[in-house]
């Protein structure tokens, strides 16, 4: 199988499937744009992407890369309502909250829309049913002093 | 970077993640979500800037709908409002401060500024919608419908732009002039009984844009088997609508023509393409012949005559008409078939869709087998067209 390099913005380098890289339609739009298919030693810079970012997407785009290509639209939206798969359950509750917002602005930046799909709907999880004080202690939001609802 | 990555919070987040997060939350989530700080609310308007453009104020409103309301004020293009529901709301939620609320949704609709269309409805007497109206006078709307007790006449003349106008509250035909007399881009104008009629012919002719009409009209019941009788209000209007209204293509008219010289007048109005009225005489229905470019003809015709050969005339002279319906208890039981006969005479039209409401023995069920569907479709009528007529 086709491997690939993927340079991280502090300078590691992790090696992965083609494959797997090319969940993110982002890389796989720079491989096949650049003709960096043919070129076993290129290495794709991600100057986003921190080095614990990266090893997170890696993982779960290794674990997604068989998967279907994404349906359309319409479709897309009726298996939304879906549920979370079980591995994807396990991946997301091993990270932090912080690393939950850097996987949602990778997945947005490397354009992944299973990953932004998964972080987005766990943020959610954490916001239904409680009141916005609440909404502020769960995310540590501080507000403005002169930051009133109307 | 370790330490930075630690930083990373929900605010931290751009735009376009933060409105995908809304996109997996709804009712009240959303707005717990936004008011959480200035920047969620700004996101959110932003991204229910296309979401929440109509706004339906009515039936069990809830402070969440309202709290939406207050954020998304500015997107709103469609407000219908019905007033004793928000009456009922504020009684129970903020009790003997419920002026004070009042003025406060009042305010919001001032915040509305793409407002274009707006819609009252009130049934009792116990709120003066005077406030709602004095916020709307800076808007420059297109639509208006109020179904109200009443409207005072000087709240309805700053609204100048409207292009579609529909009133169902206590007005004299002398308010209704002096409302509509600025309103020149004024394409459709719908009026109850409620409303005086008598200046119609002038508002017809300062509003020639008018494009859709629907008034009432007065039947004495002692008139109902006349023929002729001398020059009604009604006989005014439809001769005005003849000479002014150039662009009249839908007329509705409630009410009984019985008069002749009224059909004749309403006869021609000949850029009329959608008609419904009512007939007490054959001769009345008989005139619509000169209506040519009738494309839509709904009928009630309250005689015990039977008239089917005037209905098939009307087949043969309107060409372009593609749906009759008929309220008329006579109609005999060929008569589709007969209609078929006449739209045989025709090349390339779409088929004429025929509705009819009548007897069980003047029914055409028995033989609506036999008709030519590629010339006549007939219909059962359905209990929301039978409404219509």
């Amino acid at each position: 199988m086709e491997r690939i390099k993927l340079q991280s913005s502090d300078g590691e380098i992790f090696e992965t499937d083609v494959q797997a890289a090319k969940c993110s339609i982002t890389i796989k739009t720079m491989l096949e744009d650049c003709g960096l298919d043919e070129d076993d030693n290129a290495v794709v810079p991600l100057s986003n992407v921190s080095s614990n970012t990266l090893r997170n997407v890696i993982h779960w785009a290794e674990h997604h890369m068989d998967d279907e290509p994404s349906l359309d639209d319409d479709e897309a939206e009726s298996l939304s309502n879906g549920m979370i798969s079980s591995w994807d359950k396990e991946f997301i509750s091993k990270v932090d909250q912080a690393m939950l917002f850097q996987l949602m602005l990778a997945a947005n930046y490397l354009d992944i829309k299973g990953l932004l799909e998964l972080t987005c709907r766990t943020v959610a999880k954490m916001i239904k049913g409680k009141t916005s004080a609440e909404i502020r202690q769960v995310f540590n939001i501080r507000q403005h002093p002169f930051d009133h609802g109307q | 970077m370790e330490s930075y990555e630690c930083t990373v919070t929900i605010l931290d987040l751009n735009d376009y993640c933060l409105e995908s997060i809304f996109d997996y939350l709804e009712g009240k989530d959303l707005i717990n979500f936004a008011e959480t700080c200035s920047r969620a609310r700004q996101v959110f308007k932003h991204w229910s800037s296309f979401r929440y453009v109509n706004f339906f104020v009515v039936e069990e409103i809830s402070t969440y709908e309202l709290k939406l309301l207050s954020i998304v004020a500015e997107n709103v293009r469609k407000l219908c409002i019905y007033v004793d529901d928000l009456n009922v709301f504020l009684s129970r939620n903020y009790g003997k401060n419920k002026n004070y609320f009042f003025n406060k949704f009042c305010m919001l609709i001032n915040d509305m500024t793409s407002l274009q269309s707006f819609g009252l409805w009130q049934y009792t007497k116990k709120v003066s919608t005077r406030s709602i109206f004095l916020a709307l006078q800076k808007k420059n709307l297109k639509n208006l419908q109020i179904c109200a007790p009443k409207c005072e006449s000087a709240a309805l003349r700053s609204f100048t732009e409207l292009e579609m106008l529909s009133l169902n509250v206590q007005l004299s035909s002398k308010d209704l002039l002096k409302s509509c007399q600025s309103m020149r881009q004024l394409r459709a104008l719908h009026l109850t009984d409620r409303v005086g009629n008598s200046s119609l012919k002038d508002i017809i002719y300062h509003c020639s844009n008018l494009q859709e009409l629907s008034f009432y009209i007065k039947t004495k019941k002692n008139n109902i088997n006349c023929t002729t009788l001398k020059g009604t209000g009604a006989t005014d209007i439809f001769g005005a609508l003849a000479d002014s209204a150039k662009c009249l293509k839908s007329l509705i008219v409630h009410g009984i023509i019985c008069d002749l010289n009224q059909a004749k007048q309403l006869a021609g109005i000949s850029t009329l393409r959608i008609l419904k009225c009512s007939f007490a005489n054959a001769d009345c229905v008989l005139a619509l012949r000169n209506l040519t470019l009738l494309e839509e003809l709904r009928i009630s015709f309250k005689c015990d005559v039977n008239i089917s050969s005037i209905y098939l005339d009307l087949i043969r002279e309107c060409a372009h008409l593609y749906l009759l319906s008929i309220v008329d208890f006579n109609v005999q039981p060929d008569f589709a078939i007969k209609a078929a006969e006449v739209r045989k005479e025709f090349v390339n039209r779409r088929p004429l869709v025929l509705q009819i409401y009548g007897h069980r023995n003047s029914t055409i069920e028995p033989t609506a087998a036999d008709i030519d569907k590629r010339l006549v479709i007939y219909r059962c009528m359905t209990l929301q067209e039978l409404l219509k007529l």
